[in-house]
């Protein structure tokens, strides 16, 4: 009998990890699948500036730029912003205080993107509006503000835990040589946590890349490069955009639905290694001991 | 510039951060609550809605919330605790570990938007399932699997060898061990993995929207391939009918009660982390 | 010789009965040899007592007995280990089996997150159904045996986590002796004791010999001593001498064995 559970227990646990692996390869496979007409037929025409489905035009260049921007906005605002508050929650406040302000950290990254959305949407989109005079809100900047806010928990939470995990001898021998906070911080802590604090930042970009619902919502949605290129207050659109707007719309087995498919692969993709990457990186050994 | 002096600049520059920081927070929280208890009515709740949502309540679609989530938790519990289990008493090369987690890390980095186009291609069209909320629920659940996975595997990776191999020396099997000394630790980590699991699916709208839900006449769906209506399908066709402040109201009212049930899952999860923490084996 | 015909139940010496019979034994792991061709009997309801340096071998020959290293990975062996006319690294069915035949103390006492009487019979109740009154009489029934029941009796259902670490070995014992084996293996169980906890399991061990056949690791010279009907020395992965106590300690042959009993020090 107990030889009996012995294996199905076994069988249990193998069929779970199958049906894992098998749905991974599934994804995988009926997505690569999928963009094959468009590298057949389009090729390397997707890395030009024209979208326009009715006349078989799919460039991509437009939401590449506008995925780039985005991002480099919110990792500008979020990184220096999040590396203090670790600075000031690690080295600067009590246990107590610190489980307090990491939970709270915690609270607000569980914060779904549609409600960013919305706030992006009831004001900072007619504050953008009204403080640079533009005909409309939704810009390349308001959806990288709205992202700057949602990776902010997790780059705060990354590298509080990279500098909390220093061990005390580090700062004490600092003090001990007579060196002002700010000192000990820029010279020792952070050069010792910039493995892991890089892993962070490298960790919130994978996320700001595959966000999509608060920058639909707040980009405009306009296919093209702004004129001059660095005008961030213009509207836009992000891969995760487009492919919001436009696949519902798009017949499937058309080209233009390859496309769009192709452009999404293309974003799993690099993500994907993106969050290899950093797992892989967290696991190695630390710099110290 | 002497020392000291940069030193307080320094100071001056973490502490505005940090306020920055508390100060979005704060603004957050602020605007939900005060726009959301505007809308908060019994009414509300427990009406249905009209008008693309324009009017009316969101009874249904908080029922249809929370029965998607447990439809989530029912498929992918069972799963995620078998790989957990096979990830830490039935694998032996490290190649197959190493394997194993980067098939985990590529589950947890596909973009959630992704998942809504595999769900489009492979079950709305190639199955030909069409609009089914039950196809929504299995497509959560492969996306939170990583989650619960590596709660679960955490939980029994923390109990000591010793105690394996004291249970193995008493003659029991390899499944008698993992049932009678892991499995109820096991089952901690998935709990608490489901409510930070369920805590981000509840809230999800991307890959549900073009695969399991409608935008109106979307009561209790009562067969497999039927629509259902959620809260973040519905906050999103009501963000964009925001020149209309009756449906902006509205909108403000289901993120009230959507970030309400996301808060209960997550605070629950992060009770029961601090306990284990404390617990020793 | 075909090792398949050796009945060594047959054997029989001032010892007595042999219950466990390697023979050529060789241990591997990976490159490194920890085993080198042992032969050695193990004697029914006797002390038989391993010997020898750290690092010697001795916790790895025991550990083959019931083979609990075999999910590590990287061994590999040569050689046969009988008990009941069987080669147990041949058979490979269900080691559960072997387990319930020969049993094992682990140097540190490692007690189940539950309650005393729970942990009694933890092992047992995989093996067969057991009601709440057999239950209770089984946990009775061993540890009244490893002189335990008057200070729990009162108390089986308190967490065995409260106890003290001299009565939760005492505990492990009774666990072990629960699924009535016949052989005990003891992996230095009172190396984690203090010297009156360890009194009490070395009494402990001279009464359960009577029906259990101990086969003990200790780097206690003394407590072999005290203890021991039969001695074997290992160094290095080899067997320098093995014998009656009697002999071993008061006539050692061997140089290395006088060295080792004499200074604690073995130059192999």
């Amino acid at each position: 009998m107990s030889v009996l559970n012995n294996k199905i227990g076994k069988g249990y646990v193998l069929l779970s990890t199958y049906i894992c692996v098998a749905v991974t390869l599934l994804i995988f496979i009926v997505l690569f699948s999928n963009s094959y007409d468009a590298l057949h037929q389009v090729g390397l025409n997707l890395f030009t500036l024209e979208w326009n489905p009715s006349s078989n035009k799919f460039g991509v260049l437009s939401m590449l730029y506008g995925t780039i921007t985005v991002t480099f906005i919110a990792l500008i605002i979020a990184t220096p912003l999040g590396i203090s508050a670790a600075i000031f929650t690690s080295q600067m406040t009590s246990s107590k205080g610190r489980i307090l302000i990491k939970s709270t950290l915690e609270l607000l990254a569980s914060i779904p993107s549609i409600i960013y959305g919305l706030i992006g949407i009831a004001f900072f989109s007619t504050w953008v509006a009204s403080i640079f005079d533009l005909s409309t809100g939704r810009t390349l900047f308001t959806a990288g503000i709205l992202l700057s806010f949602m990776i902010l928990p997790t780059i705060i939470t990354l590298c509080d835990d990279a500098l909390h995990n220093i061990p005390k001898h580090y700062s004490e021998a600092s003090k001990g040589l007579g060196m002002y906070p700010y000192e000990i911080i820029k010279n020792v802590l952070l050069p010792i946590a910039s493995r892991d604090i890089a892993g962070a930042i490298l960790l919130a970009l994978g996320r700001a890349l595959g966000e999509t619902m608060a920058v639909m919502l707040l980009i405009g949605s306009i296919d093209k490069i702004p004129d001059p290129f660095y005008n961030i207050l213009s509207p836009g659109q992000t891969i995760t955009s487009k492919l919001g707007r436009e696949i519902g719309e798009s017949a499937f087995g058309s080209l233009h639905f390859s496309a769009l498919n192709t452009i999404g692969c293309l974003l799993m993709v690099l993500v994907i290694i993106i969050t290899i990457t950093t797992q892989v990186h967290f696991k190695k050994e630390r710099l110290y001991e | 510039m002497n020392r000291k002096n940069i030193n307080s600049i320094f100071k001056i520059g973490i502490w505005s951060a940090v306020t920055i920081c508390f100060g979005i927070l704060f603004f957050l929280i602020t605007v939900l609550v005060v726009k959301g208890i505007q809308a908060i009515s019994f009414d509300f709740l427990f009406t249905s809605s009209k008008n693309f949502g324009a009017e009316g309540g969101i009874m249904y679609q908080i029922i249809g919330s929370i029965i998607l989530v447990i439809t989530v938790i029912v498929l992918s519990a069972p799963v995620s605790i078998g790989v957990a289990i096979y990830k830490s008493e039935y694998i032996k090369s490290s190649f197959v570990q190493n394997m194993t987690d980067t098939l985990i890390y590529t589950l947890n980095g596909i973009p959630s938007i992704i998942y809504g186009i595999f769900g489009l291609i492979f079950f709305v069209n190639i199955l030909n399932t069409g609009i089914s909320w039950f196809v929504g629920a299995i497509i959560l659940a492969i996306m939170i699997l990583p989650t619960i996975i590596l709660s679960t595997y955490q939980s029994i990776n923390s109990i000591p060898n010793a105690f394996r191999e004291n249970a193995n020396a008493l003659g029991l099997n390899k499944w008698q061990v993992i049932t009678s000394v892991l499995l109820p630790r096991a089952l901690n980590g998935a709990f608490t993995g489901s409510l930070i699991g369920l805590a981000r699916a509840i809230g999800e709208t991307a890959p549900i929207m073009f695969i399991a839900t409608a935008f109106s006449g979307v009561t209790i769906p009562e067969r497999i391939q039927e629509p259902i209506s959620t809260l973040p399908t519905h906050i999103l066709a009501l963000a964009q009918q925001a020149t209309n402040p009756q449906a902006l109201q509205n909108a403000w009212g289901a993120s009230l009660v959507l970030i309400t049930l996301v808060f209960l899952l997550s605070i629950s999860a992060l009770v029961r982390r601090i306990q284990f923490s404390k617990l020793n084996y | 010789m075909d090792i398949q015909t050796i009945t060594h139940k047959n054997i029989q010496t001032d010892l007595g009965t042999v219950e466990i019979s390697i023979s050529n034994f060789s241990l591997a792991f990976h490159a490194t040899k920890i085993l080198k061709d042992i032969s050695v009997h193990f004697y029914k309801n006797k002390v038989n007592t391993l010997i020898g340096p750290s690092g010697s071998g001795k916790s790895t020959l025991l550990r083959c007995m019931n083979r609990i290293n075999n999910t590590t990975e990287g061994i590999t062996t040569k050689g046969a280990i009988l008990f009941n006319s069987k080669d147990i690294f041949k058979d490979n069915n269900d080691l559960s089996y072997l387990r319930k035949d020969i049993g094992m103390v682990f140097q540190r006492p490692c007690v189940f997150p539950k309650s005393i009487l729970e942990n009694v019979v933890f092992g047992i109740q995989h093996l067969k159904k057991l009601s709440k009154t057999d239950k209770l009489k089984i946990a009775e029934k061993h540890l009244k045996a490893v002189s335990l029941w008057n200070e729990v009796s009162d108390r089986l259902n308190e967490p065995a986590s409260s106890l003290s670490i001299g009565q939760q070995q005492r505990l492990c014992i009774a666990r072990a002796i629960a699924i009535e084996p016949k052989v005990i293996l003891m992996d230095e169980p009172t190396s984690s004791l203090d010297p009156i906890s360890s009194k009490t399991i070395e009494n402990l061990i001279q009464s359960l010999k009577k029906q259990y056949t101990i086969i003990l690791v200790t780097h206690n010279i003394s407590q072999a001593q005290r203890i021991s009907d039969q001695v074997t020395f290992i160094c290095e992965g080899n067997i320098i001498e093995t014998g009656s106590a009697e002999k071993l300690f008061n006539h050692p042959e061997k140089i290395q064995t006088k060295t080792y009993l004499s200074d604690n020090f073995c130059n192999c």
